[in-house]
């Protein structure tokens, strides 16, 4: 019989295992721990214990054989059932043999209860139970790496690349809810500009990269100093097995990075600099454009053109809509570049799917996660997590680039298919546009 | 006389950028760069200039560079 307190490993791995395709698609449905929480009838509490030990004599504990209120795993071993009797409620392990069907059928036993329901796995507010888990993991995996390796701690790296269960294990919400983990596409072929702060040419989990870059910023290096810019890299072309069992949390990994210093170190520039990165990126026909900064004001004539100029070349402007709503009360309208129409305004999702609070409305096209959002730092940091429309921008590109691989199609046919592929929502098209960016399978 | 503010000059696409830059320059707009790929130009001017560098053929917008920054308020 089966400790009521599972072993932690087993725990886990039932944890991990409940984890299917669809709950995480659901964005988080209950997960159940197989163990089933009896109610019974307020006036008929001593009448529900003594039906359970009828059932499983000497194997219900109660809280009341316990000094205090501490309930010890040693004090319930070999129990197979807890009755709170406090809370007029017991919990019944699945291995008892009379949790899940044998109440409910009408018998005089059952009299005493009033409900018969699942345990669920509960998690902190605003948490993705998938994504939680698997951090869990990735974590729980992470330590018992380094134990095996010694205690040193550095028999960790270039493990988890030849793991296989780290490119199961070890994805962020933002790429699951994209599909990005499973696509067959890679980004292989394409290449992908991000015009923002610079990147951290230092980090780890670029190394062997081909990435061309160029400083639009006077006086300043493409080197990233703010962080927002290798933040946005890492989500858009990231590496597929970061060491270390660190998650996934790039989209189209083998895509050809260019990097366009348009922001300053402080996070500043103008008009001209923006534009100025744009035209490199164009002229070095990168079929996908990333941006996730903005403006005040617009839409501009200057920006429109440029959308459209892109477009005609083949190459796809992805915007941030702007963080400036406070919903539902307040809803900003888009930004500068991304309400001009020829560029492709990106809001922002938080883990249960809903539009985030701080993403603004208006012409918006697509929507990608947004909130909390693991990705690449600059070193030593190495990794943290962002929230914004910025940080859903270059999950929509990375999207972009995979199916640019996967059908050849660039320019509006690829905005056009991109939006057509989206994952309705519901919720309004000025929020989400045609819904959750999707990555071609 | 105000100071010189930066402008973007949008060309209707196919415009001669060359000689839509010189008959800027007569209009008093110092051009810094061209954007070929944009079909732009990006310089300086005296605001009071700006209506009359609109009128020229091949301009289709005279629009003050902006500044520019991550989105307000990335909430961490």
């Amino acid at each position: 019989m089966m400790d009521i307190l599972t072993n932690p490993d087993e725990m886990l791995e039932k944890m991990l295992n409940s984890l299917g395709a669809d709950s995480v698609a659901e964005g988080g449905a209950a997960l159940e721990t197989g163990r089933r929480i009896i109610t019974f009838n307020p006036d008929a509490i001593a009448q529900g214990r003594a039906s359970l030990n009828d059932l499983a004599p000497g194997s219900i504990a109660s809280s009341s054989d316990f000094d205090g209120d501490d309930i010890t795993a040693e004090g319930l071993s070999g129990a197979s059932g807890l009755v709170f009797e406090e809370l007029g409620v017991a919990i019944l392990d699945e291995a008892s043999g009379m949790a899940a069907s044998s109440f409910g059928d009408g018998s005089s036993a059952t009299a005493a209860f009033s409900a018969n329901e699942p345990e669920i796995f509960m998690f902190p507010a605003g948490v993705d139970p998938a994504e939680y888990l698997r951090g869990f993991a990735a974590a729980a995996a992470r330590i018992r790496d380094d134990l095996a390796a010694g205690g040193g701690g550095g028999g960790g790296e270039g493990e988890g690349a030849d793991d296989p269960a780290s490119a199961v294990l070890g994805n962020t919400w933002g790429i699951v809810a994209v599909r990005a983990n499973t696509s067959r596409f890679t980004g292989r072929g394409i290449k992908i500009a991000i015009l923002d702060t610079g990147f951290d040419f230092r980090h780890p989990d670029f190394a062997g990269r081909a990435i061309v870059h160029r400083s639009f910023i006077s006086g300043e290096t493409t080197q990233d100093v703010n962080g927002h810019g290798t933040h946005c890299t890492g989500t858009a072309a990231g590496p597929r097995a970061p060491a270390g069992n660190i998650p996934r949390y790039g989209v189209a990994f083998e895509a050809n990075i260019f990097i366009g210093k348009v922001l300053s170190n402080t996070g500043g520039g103008t008009s001209a600099s923006v534009l100025a990165g744009m035209n490199w990126a164009i002229a070095n026909r990168c079929e996908v454009i990333s941006m996730s900064l903005g403006g005040g004001g617009g839409p501009y004539a200057y920006y429109t053109q440029a959308g459209q100029q892109a477009l005609n070349a083949g190459c796809l402007i992805i915007a941030a809509a702007g963080n400036s709503s406070n919903r539902p009360g307040t809803i900003s309208p888009c930004g500068a570049p991304a309400n001009s129409p020829t560029i492709m305004a990106c809001a922002a999702l938080d883990p249960n799917l809903g539009v985030a609070y701080y993403s603004n409305g208006g012409p918006i096209q697509i929507a990608a996660p947004g909130s909390s959002v693991f990705s690449s730092v600059p070193m030593p940091t190495r990794y943290g997590p962002k929230t914004g429309t910025s940080m859903a921008t270059p999950h929509a590109a990375g999207c972009a680039a995979l199916l640019a691989q996967a059908t050849g199609l660039r320019g509006n046919a690829l905005r056009a298919a991109l939006r057509a592929r989206a994952r309705p929502l519901p919720l309004p098209v000025t929020a989400v546009g045609s819904g959750l960016v999707q990555a071609v399978q | 006389m105000a100071d010189p503010v930066e402008y973007i000059v949008t060309l209707a696409p196919g415009a001669p950028a060359a000689a839509v830059a010189d008959a800027l320059r007569a209009k008093g707009f110092t051009a810094t760069s061209v954007l070929a790929e944009l079909a732009m130009l990006v310089g300086t001017a005296d605001p009071d200039t700006v209506e009359a560098c609109k009128s020229i053929d091949g301009v289709t917008a005279v629009e003050p560079s902006q500044p520019i920054q991550l989105p307000p308020g990335d909430p961490q």
